[in-house]
């Protein structure tokens, strides 16, 4: 024998409807996170830097760990 | 074969970052204080970035794809840093005082690479490398390929072994390319940049860590133009040109000739403003602008190289 | 009082939260999905939502590990089809990829006494036409299809673009959105599984998001349907690595 669920009424309301439907659409399609944390300079790391001396053609580094 | 798109916007933003690089040098910005002596307080501020002068001098000057006005603006800043470190004798007395220090030799290199010779400071050099103490330094496996490529360029005797000095730095393990920090991008491009001499020897990088680098390289590029790190991308990209058929596209050149100011002047990163004041935006820029110029340089080279070898 | 949609939104979102879990367990030899309901009582929405949303998944635990049916899991996909309505996308892109998802749903179910197979939707662009950034992106909300048994022309593509996925893994990797990266190794997983040569080792990346991702059950679903697949390709290394 099939096993058969029966479901909760929908709201009446055909914005509720409508928002389960928006609400589904977009946990379905999730984009990517919108901004990177990809690794940039890090100060704590600066002293290794430091201690190698002349690294010739390498940057300085910036200022500070730009700030998002 | 590169797209010529590329090469166009490469020789533009390269071109522009040299006409950027020569006027600053011309107006006396960069300059080593008069009463510099052997033992620089401060080799950051004047003396590495002559040598990045002379570093960027004289690769387009080897490459010769700079075109007349690129190449006497060359000329012009390699006469001007060799008498910068006194023709030389800034070097010599710096690396007599210092028998392990290796800045004055990878100097000395890029001046010899253009022909720009010390004898005394050679004979120096070639009695040191002779020393178990020059290979002894405890220093990291990229610098120490910066150190024998630039006995390779002043033609000392001393013969290293590349395979072995290649397989101790990060990319000879290839490791996981997502473990990649932002340091770590700087030492796989110095990797490649003395490997290779700059795209001279695009077989010196060895087979597996070519082909790591051709894998990853995109993804890295993307990875830190999108957060506007336009000296590493710039790095990047020279790297792409170093190691043969070129791996990205047209991605970093757009985004760079898009970022790079009237004057030439490319930001050196998205979030930091550039300072209207001329001598501190010259100091923060300046390495930015030598690898801007390496990388048009060397794509063009290889691009014409490519050709030429296929005619 | 919050907007009724973020609550809405969150609703759905605790609902996956408890599928996926559910869905995990029946990976590692528990119950299924269908434990969750009580037969005599009437499916909340939420989970009817979220059983909806993860679609094939509901049945990987028999794709994968050769569990036996699961009719109620079936039964309670085919309800979700059924009782809620059509999602809304926001735009044609989204409208295909849950085209896509729809149909591997289809798919699953047509195997089962509980629905039958649906026509698969228009072809997705690949990696030429987006560039390997965008396309990785539009495979991660395809992870879904990452399943034993499902075949088609997106398949076609991530088999002959492995290195394309492989680049989409690390890029997400370095821009520390290990969700999307878990959803793109998942896919390597597959690629393993259909015998391709991976250019990455994936087992490190799946551990590392292990222990560094959102520690959600939803992302764990991902990255055990990715070691097991990944498992199908070394089974020698089976017994060796743990599933996450």
């Amino acid at each position: 024998m099939l096993t058969q669920f029966r479901t909760e009424t929908a709201s009446a309301s055909p914005s509720a409807t409508l928002a389960e439907a928006e609400t589904l659409a977009s946990l379905m399609v999730e984009d990517e996170a919108v901004v990177s944390d990809a690794p940039t300079y890090l100060p704590e790391a600066a002293g290794a830097a430091l201690l190698l001396g002349l690294l010739l053609a390498s940057p300085k580094p910036p200022k500070e760990k730009p700030t998002r | 074969m590169t797209d010529t798109h590329v090469l166009s916007v490469a020789q533009q933003v390269g071109s522009r970052a040299m006409t950027w690089l020569h006027a600053a040098h011309r107006d006396g910005l960069g300059r080593i204080p008069d009463n510099t002596v052997v033992d620089l307080a401060t080799p950051n501020d004047a003396y590495k970035p002559l040598g990045e002068i002379a570093l960027v001098a004289s690769v387009v000057l080897r490459d010769g794809v700079a075109g007349p006005a690129g190449t006497r603006a060359a000329r012009e800043l390699l006469d001007y840093a060799w008498e910068e470190v006194r023709e030389g004798d800034l070097l010599y007395e710096r690396q007599l005082r210092h028998v392990t220090m290796s800045d004055p030799l990878e100097l000395y290199g890029h001046f010899a690479r253009a022909g720009y010779r010390h004898p005394a400071l050679e004979e120096l050099l070639e009695s040191i490398s002779r020393l178990r103490a020059a290979h002894a330094t405890e220093i990291q496996a990229n610098r120490r390929l910066a150190v024998a490529n630039a006995r390779r360029l002043v033609g000392l005797s001393h013969q290293p072994d590349w395979d072995a000095l290649a397989a101790r730095t990060w990319l000879g393990a290839t490791p996981e390319p997502w473990a990649v920090e932002w340091e770590i991008a700087y030492q796989i491009t110095h990797t490649v940049f003395h490997l290779t001499d700059w795209g001279a020897h695009p077989d010196g990088l060895p087979e597996p860590m070519r082909d790591h680098v051709r894998d990853w390289l995109p993804v890295w590029l993307d990875v830190w133009l999108e957060i506007g790190q336009w000296d590493l991308a710039l790095e990047l990209l020279i790297v792409d040109a170093c190691i043969g058929e070129p791996a990205t596209g047209r991605q970093g050149w757009d985004a760079l000739a898009a970022v790079q100011h009237d004057d030439g002047l490319v930001p050196r990163e998205a979030n930091e403003a550039v300072s209207s004041d001329r001598d501190e935006s010259f100091r923060e820029h300046q390495h930015t602008a030598v690898v801007a110029v390496l990388a048009g340089d060397v794509t063009l080279a290889r691009a014409l190289g490519t050709g030429a070898a296929a005619a | 009082m919050p907007f009724a949609e973020t609550s809405l939104r969150d609703d759905y979102a605790a609902a996956v939260e408890r599928v996926a879990g559910r869905t995990l367990d029946a990976l590692r030899g528990g119950g299924g999905a269908a434990a969750l309901v009580d037969p005599d009582t009437a499916v909340p929405r939420p989970l009817l939502a979220a059983v909806r949303l993860l679609g094939a998944d509901l049945l990987s635990p028999q794709l994968l590990t050769g569990a036996g049916p699961d009719g109620p899991a079936a039964a309670l996909l085919a309800e979700a089809r059924r009782a809620l309505p059509a999602p809304a996308p926001p735009s044609r892109e989204a409208a295909l990829v849950i085209g896509w998802q729809d149909w591997a749903a289809g798919q699953v179910l047509a195997r089962t006494p509980y629905g039958e197979a649906v026509p698969p939707p228009a072809p997705l662009p690949g990696p030429d036409e987006l560039g390997w950034q965008a396309w990785s992106v539009r495979m991660a909300q395809l992870s879904v299809l990452a399943l034993p048994g499902l075949d088609g022309p997106v398949h076609d593509t991530a088999r002959a673009r492995v290195l394309a996925l492989a680049r989409g893994t690390v890029r997400s990797m370095m821009r520390r959105d290990l969700t999307t990266a878990a959803r793109l190794a998942r896919w390597l997983g597959w690629a393993a599984a259909e015998g391709r040569p991976l250019p990455l080792d994936v087992g490190p990346v799946l551990d590392r998001i292990r222990l560094a991702g959102d520690g959600s059950a939803r992302t764990g679903l991902e990255l055990a349907v990715a070691r097991l697949l990944l498992d199908r390709s070394r089974p020698s290394t089976a017994e060796r690595n743990q599933a996450p």
